[in-house]
């Protein structure tokens, strides 16, 4: 899922300058299970303003990033003077797309990909790096969870188990090495890794899928 | 001062009942809500009661160690704290208050009253 973080409310408050009549619009998939951008917060966060003299309501669709889901939400944006989305990056550039002539402004700062580890705790698993080579490492993605994303092996730094960079964090490679143990499949770890191709992940510009069969 | 109460109905309510039947105070209490337990009640709830005339929401129940439903007090706790810090980042003077009794020692409502209204506890009110 996408891991979102609210913004601190001196910040919304600010991007919201003179507009009164305020939407807070929340986001039904990833941001309403990491707590940060679901419907009960939209309310949380409409209710704050009401109580700071905003004029305002809020309201969550299935999924902002969506233009299917939010293209009914046309008119409803048009009657306000601002839209607050509690979205990821995403979801705020679909409603932009909507070309409202409103401001519409991010509530959360879009943080990462990852998973819920326990009750309150996200981690970032993935970085989206347009090839993915985890079965090599027992599922234990190296790019996104070593500091330093190495490939071929720990860095040596790692102490206990636990990362020189974030000594709360565990080491990847630890993590690689006592997975494929369990596998019975350490030898794999003798396989050099070649560098990776870097043009497929963000770096080599702005990303984009197209399936021919699904075009209309 | 205007204090919205919510109690839970198994130590709180009755505790409110006794203790406003048997003392003043200086604030007003614009009404007592009865909940099955304060575990039940969201956050969204007590900022919608912030967005009217009180000043204050006031939560009474269970001691946490003791709660009827087991973990209720503490995750109204954790609640109540969640709101103060909204609250306070947004520069909202409003606040939210919890108290933890029980039917038979209600020393703890007068003392969270006395907080509320920014005096020394006085003395605690023998049950």
């Amino acid at each position: 899922m996408i891991v979102g973080e609210r913004k601190p409310i001196p910040e919304i408050l600010a991007m919201l300058d003179d507009s009164k009549k305020v939407l807070v619009l929340g986001c039904g998939t990833c941001v309403t299970v990491c707590l940060t951008g679901g419907d009960k917060e939209a309310k949380e966060l409409a209710s704050l303003l009401r109580i700071k003299g905003y004029e305002a309501d809020s309201l969550t669709v299935e999924r902002q990033c969506e233009l299917e889901f939010i293209n009914p939400l046309r008119e409803r944006i048009q009657s306000v003077d601002a839209v607050i989305s509690l979205a990821c990056g995403v979801g705020v550039q679909a409603l932009y797309e909507l070309d409202s002539g409103k401001s519409i402004y991010p509530g959360l700062n879009t943080t990462f990909m990852g998973m819920p580890v326990k009750q309150g705790n996200w981690e970032e698993r993935c970085w989206g790096c347009g090839d993915c080579i985890i079965h090599l490492f027992g599922g234990t993605c190296p790019i996104t969870r070593c500091a330093k994303s190495l490939l071929n092996g720990p860095c040596g730094g790692s102490k206990d188990g636990k990362c020189e960079v974030k000594p709360d964090r565990d080491c990847a490679w630890q993590l690689i090495y006592d997975r494929l143990k369990k596998l019975n499949r350490l030898d794999w770890l003798l396989t050099i890794q070649p560098p990776k191709d870097w043009s497929t992940s963000r770096y080599g510009g702005h990303r984009k899928m197209t399936r021919e069969d699904m075009l209309l | 001062m205007k204090i919205l109460v919510i109690a839970c109905d198994k130590s709180g309510y009755p505790a409110m009942i006794k203790y406003t039947t048997e003392n003043t105070t200086d604030h007003e209490l614009t009404s007592i809500l009865k909940v099955p337990c304060l575990g039940s009640v969201k956050e969204s709830d007590i900022l919608e009661a912030l967005e009217g005339e009180c000043d204050r929401v006031l939560l009474v129940g269970c001691p946490i160690d003791s709660c009827f439903h087991q973990d209720g007090s503490r995750f109204a706790q954790r609640r109540v704290n969640r709101i103060n810090h909204l609250l306070e980042e947004a520069d909202i003077s409003k606040r939210v208050v919890i108290s933890f009794v029980t039917a038979e020692k209600i020393s703890e409502i007068k003392r969270t009253l006395d907080l509320i209204s920014g005096t020394p506890a006085q003395e605690e009110l023998k049950p």
